[in-house]
C-alpha cells in the first residue's frame, strides 16, 4: 500500500490527536482546588469529611476596580463509609471536581484518632496520585471540622495559614514539629510504630487557633500529648532542633518571670545519639548535645570574663539537661518510643529485636538515658555582656 | 560593462548583429529596438574638417539626466592635443586608429563591437556614440541615478561601533567592504541575472579562509540563477537553502559593512545584489543568529550576559504560550500554590479554554504586528494605541482573556523582538503554533515531543553542506564555548586566521 506522505501524515496526526491525548485536559476552572481537609468520625461510625476549597474571585470586574473579597474559601461537608466515597460526593455539592494537588493540610480529629488508626484514614491520601507527600497532617483538638471555618488572618486561605504557622513555628521556635505526610508514613511503618503529629488547638481562653505541642501516635492511635516546652526538648532529643529560644531563669528565681528570665538564641544544634545494650539486657542511650548560640537577653548575669561566660554556659547546659530528662520521663511514662531507639536496635540487632518487639514499649520505659550537654556562647549580640538594666563599670 | 543575454525582449536576434558602417542603418536598428521608449534620445552632430563627418549620440535621457553628454568632446580634446593638433582637423581614419589601436583615452569610455553591446550599454546608462563610416561604437559611462545616502542601518541600529549602512548601490557597497578589508585575497565575482532586470549580482569571500567545499556548493547551487529576475538579494536565499520548507533561516542578512567584513573574516561567503541594501551571509549556523556585531564592541562580560539574554528570549518566544497552556490545563500541580491561586482568580469567568484564549490573543497580536508594519507611519501609531487598548485592557475587562494570558502573549512578543536576526523571530512565530496545539492535546509530553522534532530537524539541517547546529552538533567544544560566551579578542584571533580545515561537508 502506498499512501502519499502528506496524506499519511494527516492520518497519523488525526489518529494521534483523536485517540490519545486530551484525556486529562481540563481547564483550571473545571476544578475546585482543595486547600485543606478535616476528617472526623460521625456518630454512626462513618467518615465526616469537611473540605476547604479555594474560592477564586475575578477581581477584574466590569467596573475595572479591583476589590479583594473578604473570604477566599468555602467548605463542603460530605460523609461516607470510605474516604473515597466521601470525596466523590463533593462534585454533587460543589459542582466541580476536587483537585487535591494543592492541599496544604490534613486535619485529623482528636476523637477520630482515639477510636481509629491514623493509617486507616490516611491511606487514601497516600495512595491517590494527586495529594502530595509534603502535605502536613495535624491532630486537631476534639473535632477537626470547625478549624477549617476560621477566617485566615494573613494568608489567602486558612489551609495555607496553618501550613505557614506550622513550618515557620517549627523553624523559629521549635515548639511544634513540621512533619509531612510522607515522613509520617515512614514513622508509622517503622519497627516501633510510633509517630508524632503537630497539635492544632484553640488558644486557651481565646478562640484563635494555635499550633503547638505534639500528639504521639502509637500504632496509629493517640497515645499521649507533649506540651510546647516538652516539644522543644523532644525536637532536641530527636535531633531535629534547628533554632529556637532557650529561656534561662535567674539563679534562685523559679518560676521565671519578667526581669528574672534570661534567654539564649540557639544558632546551631547537634545531637549524637549512641544506643548500647549492656550484658543484662539494659538499654543505655547516650546523647552528646552541642548547642551554639548567642545571648538573647540578659537580666541578672554579667558576662564580663571568660569565667562568667563559662558559668553561664554551664547553667544553660544544666537547664537543657533537666528539660531533656523531663521529656524523656514523659515519653517513658506513655511507653512510647517516639525517639526511634527501637528502630536503631532493630536495624543493628535484628534477632534481638525479634525477641523484644512485643515487649518493647515496656522496655523503653526502663531505658537509661545519659546526657552530655555542651553549650557554647559565641556572642552577646550587639551589646557587651552587661544587662541593659545595669550600669556599666 | 558586462555580457548581455542573447535575446532582446522584442524577440529579435541580436547576437550576431554587427554595427554597420552606415550611420543611418545603425540608427534604424536602434530606433526599432527602442521603439516606443520615449526617453531614448538620439543626438546627431558632425565633426572633423569642415564638420563633414556625421555622428550620433544615443542615450536614455532618464538614466543620464543630470549630466551633460560631452564626454566625447573631452575624448576628442584629449586626442587632438596628444596626437594631431587642432580639433577641426581630425580625420575619421585618425580617430578610428586612435580608439582601435590605443584603446580609449578616457577610463569611462568603452569600445562597443556590436549592436548587442551597444544596446546593453544604452540600458546601463551609457552615452553611446556611433560614427559614420565606422563599424564600432563608443560608450561613455554617464549613469546618474538618485541614490540613498549612507545612513544609520535601519534594521540593525547600534550604540557603539560604526554607524554606516550599506545602500542600494552594489559598487559602493563592495567599495565600502573593500575599503575595510584591504587584501587581494578578498575575491569578488560578478554576474548578471534576469533577461529583463539584468541585475548585477556579486559574491565575495576571503580565499584563504573560506571553506572550499562550501564555496563549491555555493557555486553549484547558483547554477542557472542567471535566468532568474532578481529583485532583492533574498531571492538568492531560496537558491542557496537546502531545505526550502524549513522555518529556520539558512542564511543571514546584514546592512552593516562591519558585520559583512566580520563574516568574511570568519570564512563566510557574502552575496550582494545591485538595488538591494542587504548583504547575504552564508553558510549560516544556528548559534550565529544570537550574535550581533555589537557584541564584539563591548566588554566580554556584558556581551556574554546579553547573549544569554537572547538565548532565553529565544526559549521564551518559542515555548512560553505552550508551557502556559500545558501547565494550566494538564499540570496545575506544577504551579506553586500561591501563584496558582493568583492565576485561578484571573481565570475565573473566562469563557474560553486556555488554548482558544491563547490562539485568539496570539492571532490578534500577530495581526496587530502585521498592521503596524504595513501601515504608513502616521497611521501606524493609531493602530498601536487601538491594539493596546483592545488587547491590553478591554479584553481583560470584558473577560474575554485573562490578564495572565495577556502577560504571556506580551512577553512572547517582546522576547521575539529581542533576537538580533528578524529571520529567526519569524521562524519562532511559525513554530509557536504547532507547539501550542501539541501542548493543548498532550500537555508537557507534547511540548517535549515537539521540541524533540524541532531539534531533530535542526540536526538534519545543513547550510551549504555545513551542519546547521555546527559548534553544538557535531560538538566542537572550544567553538561552542566561543559561541556561547563572547571570547576575548586575544583568544579569538588565531581562529580567524586559520582555515577551518576540520570543517568538511558530511
Amino acid at each position: 500500500m502506498k499512501l502519499k506522505p502528506l496524506l499519511s501524515l494527516a492520518a497519523v496526526l488525526s489518529v494521534a490527536f483523536c485517540l490519545s491525548g486530551c484525556w486529562d485536559n481540563k481547564e483550571m476552572d473545571a476544578y475546585g482546588y482543595v486547600q485543606g481537609v478535616a476528617i472526623d468520625s460521625a456518630e454512626d461510625g462513618t467518615f465526616a469529611l469537611e473540605t476547604l476549597f479555594y474560592n477564586p474571585t475575578n477581581s477584574m470586574s466590569a467596573g475595572g476596580s479591583s476589590k479583594p473579597s473578604e473570604k477566599r474559601g468555602l467548605t463542603i461537608k460530605t460523609s461516607g463509609d470510605s474516604l473515597f466515597e466521601a470525596v466523590r460526593e463533593i462534585p454533587m455539592k460543589l459542582g466541580r471536581k476536587a483537585k487535591w494537588d494543592h492541599m496544604r493540610v490534613i486535619l485529623l480529629g482528636e476523637r477520630l484518632l482515639q477510636s481509629h488508626e491514623a493509617g486507616e484514614v490516611l491511606d487514601f491520601f497516600s495512595r491517590d496520585h494527586e495529594p502530595r507527600g509534603t502535605v502536613l497532617p495535624f491532630v486537631a483538638q476534639s473535632d477537626a471540622g470547625r478549624f477549617l471555618n476560621i477566617k485566615p488572618f494573613i494568608e489567602e486561605t486558612i489551609g495555607q495559614q496553618y501550613k505557614r504557622m506550622e513550618t515557620e513555628g517549627a523553624h523559629y521556635s521549635a515548639k511544634t514539629s513540621g512533619i509531612p505526610l510522607f515522613d509520617l508514613a515512614i514513622h508509622l511503618k517503622s519497627p516501633v510504630r510510633v509517630a508524632i503529629i503537630p497539635f492544632l488547638h484553640q488558644d486557651e481562653g481565646r478562640d484563635k487557633p494555635i499550633i503547638s505541642g505534639l500528639a504521639i501516635l502509637r500504632k496509629g492511635k493517640l497515645a499521649g500529648m507533649l506540651d510546647d516546652k516538652d516539644t522543644a526538648a523532644f525536637m532536641m532529643l530527636d535531633n531535629r532542633y534547628r533554632s529556637g529560644i532557650l529561656t534561662v531563669p535567674c539563679e534562685g528565681a523559679s518560676p521565671p518571670r519578667i526581669g528574672t528570665a534570661e534567654s539564649l538564641e540557639a544558632l546551631s544544634f547537634s545531637n549524637k545519639t549512641k544506643v548500647s545494650i549492656d550484658g543484662d539486657g539494659q538499654v543505655l542511650v547516650g546523647m552528646r548535645i552541642r548547642i551554639r548560640g548567642t545571648v538573647g537577653e540578659l537580666q541578672c548575669t554579667r558576662l564580663d570574663s571568660p569565667k562568667d561566660t563559662k558559668r553561664f554556659e554551664e547553667r544553660v547546659s544544666g537547664l537543657v539537661q533537666k528539660r531533656l530528662e523531663h521529656t524523656v520521663s514523659i515519653l517513658q511514662q506513655y511507653e512510647t518510643d517516639a525517639l526511634g531507639i527501637g528502630n536503631r536496635i532493630a536495624s543493628r540487632h535484628p534477632s534481638l529485636w525479634k525477641q523484644w518487639e512485643s515487649s518493647w514499649n515496656k522496655k523503653f520505659a526502663e531505658c537509661r538515658f545519659r546526657f552530655e550537654v555542651e553549650t557554647e556562647i559565641v556572642g552577646t549580640g550587639m551589646d557587651i555582656g552587661t544587662p541593659f538594666s545595669q550600669e556599666e563599670d | 560593462m558586462t555580457n548581455h543575454p542573447s535575446t532582446h525582449p522584442n524577440g529579435e536576434k541580436l547576437d550576431d548583429l554587427p554595427i554597420s558602417r552606415r550611420l543611418s542603418d545603425n540608427m534604424e536598428i536602434i530606433k526599432r529596438i527602442f521603439a516606443e521608449c520615449g526617453d531614448l534620445k538620439i543626438f546627431p552632430w558632425n565633426f572633423g574638417i569642415g564638420l563633414e563627418n556625421g555622428a550620433c549620440s544615443v542615450f536614455l535621457d532618464t538614466l543620464v539626466n543630470h549630466r551633460r553628454h560631452n564626454d566625447f568632446k573631452d575624448a576628442l580634446q584629449n586626442l587632438t592635443t596628444q596626437r594631431i593638433g587642432s580639433a577641426e582637423s581630425v580625420r575619421l581614419e585618425e580617430f578610428i586608429d586612435f580608439f582601435e589601436n590605443h584603446g580609449t583615452a578616457e577610463p569611462a569610455a568603452e569600445l562597443l563591437m556590436n549592436i548587442t553591446r551597444a544596446v546593453a550599454g544604452i540600458l546601463d546608462g551609457y552615452v553611446v556614440v556611433f560614427l559614420e563610416g565606422w563599424n564600432r561604437a563608443l560608450g561613455f559611462q554617464a549613469l546618474d541615478i538618485a541614490q540613498r545616502q549612507v545612513s544609520e542601518p535601519i534594521t540593525e541600529p547600534n550604540v557603539q561601533g560604526p554607524h554606516a549602512s550599506t545602500i542600494e548601490d552594489l559598487d559602493s557597497n563592495i567599495g565600502v567592504i573593500r575599503n575595510l578589508l584591504k587584501t587581494s585575497r578578498l575575491k569578488f565575482h560578478f554576474f548578471n541575472a534576469g533577461a529583463n532586470t539584468r541585475r548585477r549580482v556579486a559574491y565575495g569571500y576571503l580565499d584563504n579562509v573560506v571553506n572550499p567545499a562550501a564555496l563549491d556548493e555555493f557555486r553549484l547551487r547558483l547554477k542557472g540563477i542567471s535566468a532568474e529576475e532578481i529583485l532583492d538579494v533574498s531571492y538568492l536565499e531560496s537558491w542557496i537553502s537546502s531545505s526550502r520548507l524549513s522555518p529556520f533561516p539558512q542564511v543571514r542578512y546584514t546592512e552593516r559593512p562591519d558585520t559583512a567584513v566580520a563574516a568574511l573574516l570568519e570564512g563566510k561567503i557574502v552575496a550582494l545584489v545591485n538595488g538591494s541594501p542587504s548583504v547575504l551571509i552564508c553558510p549560516a549556523s544556528f548559534m550565529e543568529f544570537f550574535v550581533a556585531s555589537e557584541d564584539y564592541y563591548y566588554g566580554i562580560v556584558y556581551s556574554t550576559l546579553i547573549r544569554f539574554l537572547r538565548i532565553s528570549a529565544f526559549i521564551i518566544a518559542l515555548l512560553l504560550p505552550s508551557t502556559y497552556i500545558a501547565l494550566s490545563t494538564f499540570h496545575s500541580e506544577l504551579i506553586p500554590t500561591v501563584l496558582l491561586l493568583a492565576i485561578l482568580n484571573t481565570r475565573e469567568g473566562i469563557p474560553f479554554p486556555a488554548m482558544v484564549e491563547a490562539l485568539i490573543m496570539e492571532f490578534f497580536f500577530e495581526m496587530l504586528r502585521e498592521a503596524g508594519i504595513r501601515l504608513p507611519r502616521p497611521i501606524g501609531s493609531a493602530v498601536s494605541i487601538v491594539g493596546a487598548l483592545v488587547i491590553g485592557q478591554a479584553a481583560i475587562q470584558s473577560q474575554i482573556a485573562s490578564p495572565v494570558m495577556v502577560i504571556v502573549v506580551a512577553l512572547t512578543g517582546i522576547a521575539s523582538f529581542a533576537l538580533p536576526q528578524y529571520n529567526m523571530a519569524i521562524a519562532l512565530r511559525i513554530l509557536r503554533f504547532p507547539l501550542m496545539f501539541l501542548a493543548a492535546s498532550f500537555g508537557g509530553l507534547g511540548i517535549m515531543v515537539g521540541f524533540l522534532l524541532i531539534y531533530l530537524h535542526l540536526t538534519c539541517l545543513h547550510s551549504l553542506g555545513e551542519p546547521y547546529l555546527s559548534p553544538l552538533a557535531p560538538l566542537k567544544p572550544i567553538k561552542f564555548r566561543n559561541s556561547l560566551f563572547v571570547p576575548s579578542r586575544r583568544d579569538a584571533r588565531p581562529s580567524l586566521r586559520k582555515r577551518p580545515a576540520n570543517e568538511r561537508r558530511p
